[in-house]
């Protein structure tokens, strides 16, 4: 909703400077007056806070655009001695003390990024099951297969039918050593978008989890990371 | 404990000896560099902290010269490392932090670079509080605002009291999405409609509310203040 009415009384223009001054006023007043200071980012990144203070920043970085940035370069500070490893439209790590697994989208849009398929891939135990056909839907994936020891990854984007500006993603872990289904819970799936977490899912039996009502622009900004039950250091 | 059979200074003597052979072979044993770090955050000893300190220097400073954002802040490397051990000494000995990092060499070190590009962010997101606060003018400033610890009068205007005022002046979710990205987030309205194109159609939408806005936070400070403690134009 937008206001279009100038409400100033009549006749009574104000003075332009006043007004200049009055809103470098109000910056010195308010200038990230709620802003975290940047250690608390820090001990974000590192998941050293407790989960009440995590939730709190979690709020505010969903709006300020200064911490978001602030937390992207540290973030990208803190993981420049692990190497990405380069994907088909994405980019991956492996944290090897930690046993997660950090796959990153890299693209400009959703098109160049999944490498779209006509079929769900014919190994993916029960995927078809868990979807509804439709004419008007588009399914692409990336897949990260035998390139981390003991754990395969398969991120399946699927247009909404008849709202292409949303996606469903389903994120499918396999680890070959447990012999499949129904061995394939467990596995934590944090969804972030630039660095900011948004929701974390754990897969059901069938390795599976699925993100709905993503918007589409936001794909090529996603990154999830995948922390297998059992796989965290206790250090 | 490992140090009720080793000083201070045999730990880092051996610490030193480790580290030069993880960067000859690329193994090493961790212990005695982590035991002067659990003696330095868990039992706050200070010497233990020296140790560290004469340790690590070196690598804080590669970490200051390799932050994208550390010449941006035309300050010398030392200032950085400094206070990069500074926030670590600060933040990671309280009790439940000193704890987690204790149990691994990588961690307490993976903080310390934290604190390095920490100590630039704050420095820069400093140093841009301090340019708005001089776009006032100093002098306007203090004549604006009084000290939040001066007694209340009839006339003082703090930065607290212009808060509440702005708050009581907004009218709709468009006005404090305008209050919140002008003046808390200092985005441009171009910016403001780019994040919110479902509240404001256009620019120029955004312009007028902020206009709206702060016509009638003037005039209720007028009404409240008066005129005395307002800024001299010109």
């Amino acid at each position: 909703m937008t206001t279009k009415f100038d409400d100033s009384p009549a006749g009574k223009p104000l003075d332009n400077n006043e007004l200049v001054k009055l809103e470098a006023a109000l910056r010195t007043a308010l200038y990230r007056q709620d802003c975290p200071e940047v250690m608390v980012l820090g001990e974000y990144q590192l998941g050293l806070l407790a989960e009440v203070e995590v939730a709190r920043l979690a709020a505010h970085l969903e709006h300020c655009p200064h911490c978001q940035a602030e937390l992207a370069r540290l973030a990208d500070f803190l993981a420049e001695e692990i190497s990405w490893q380069p994907g088909e439209g994405f980019r991956w790590r492996w944290v090897k003390e930690t046993g997660q697994l950090i796959i990153q989208v890299v693209g400009e849009t959703l098109d160049n990024v999944a490498r779209w398929v006509s079929q769900p891939p014919v190994d993916q135990l029960a995927y078809g099951s868990l979807r509804s056909e439709g004419p008007d839907r588009s399914v692409g994936q990336l897949a990260l297969l035998k390139a981390v020891e003991d754990l395969e990854v398969i991120i399946m984007v699927e247009t909404m039918p008849r709202q292409t500006n949303h996606c469903a993603i389903t994120v499918q872990i396999n680890i070959p050593s447990r012999g499949g289904w129904p061995n394939l819970a467990g596995t934590e799936v944090t969804l972030k978008r630039n660095e900011v977490k948004l929701t974390t899912h754990i897969t059901n039996a069938f390795g599976q989890t699925i993100f709905e009502g993503i918007p589409t622009a936001d794909f090529t900004q996603l990154s999830f990371e995948l922390l297998p039950a059992g796989a965290k250091s206790e250090a | 404990m490992m140090s009720s059979f080793f000083s201070i200074s045999q730990l880092a003597e051996r610490c030193r000896a480790e580290a030069a052979r993880y960067q000859q072979t690329g193994q090493s044993d961790e212990a005695y560099c982590l035991e002067l770090f659990r003696l330095a955050l868990r039992e706050h000893n200070s010497e233990a902290w020296e140790a560290i300190y004469t340790q690590y220097q070196a690598l804080a400073a590669s970490w200051v010269y390799r932050y994208s954002r550390f010449p941006q802040t035309n300050e010398e490397a030392d200032f950085f490392i400094n206070e990069a051990f500074a926030r670590m000494w600060r933040f990671a000995s309280k009790p439940e932090t000193a704890k987690k990092l204790s149990f691994s060499l990588s961690k307490c070190l993976r903080f310390l670079k934290m604190c390095v590009g920490s100590a630039i962010e704050e420095y820069l997101r400093q140093e841009r509080r301090d340019v708005l606060l001089y776009a006032v003018g100093l002098e306007d400033y203090e004549e604006f605002f009084v000290s939040e610890t001066d007694a209340p009068t009839n006339s003082a205007l703090s930065a607290p009291a212009l808060r509440r005022l702005l708050t009581e002046t907004i009218q709709s979710e468009a006005e404090r999405l305008v209050a919140e990205d002008s003046w808390g987030y200092d985005l441009a309205p171009r910016h403001i409609q780019l994040r919110h194109p479902d509240v404001f159609v256009t620019v120029e939408s955004v312009s007028q509310v902020k206009k709206n806005l702060l016509k009638r936070l003037r005039r209720k400070l007028k009404k409240e203040f008066g005129d005395s403690r307002w800024p001299k134009n010109g």
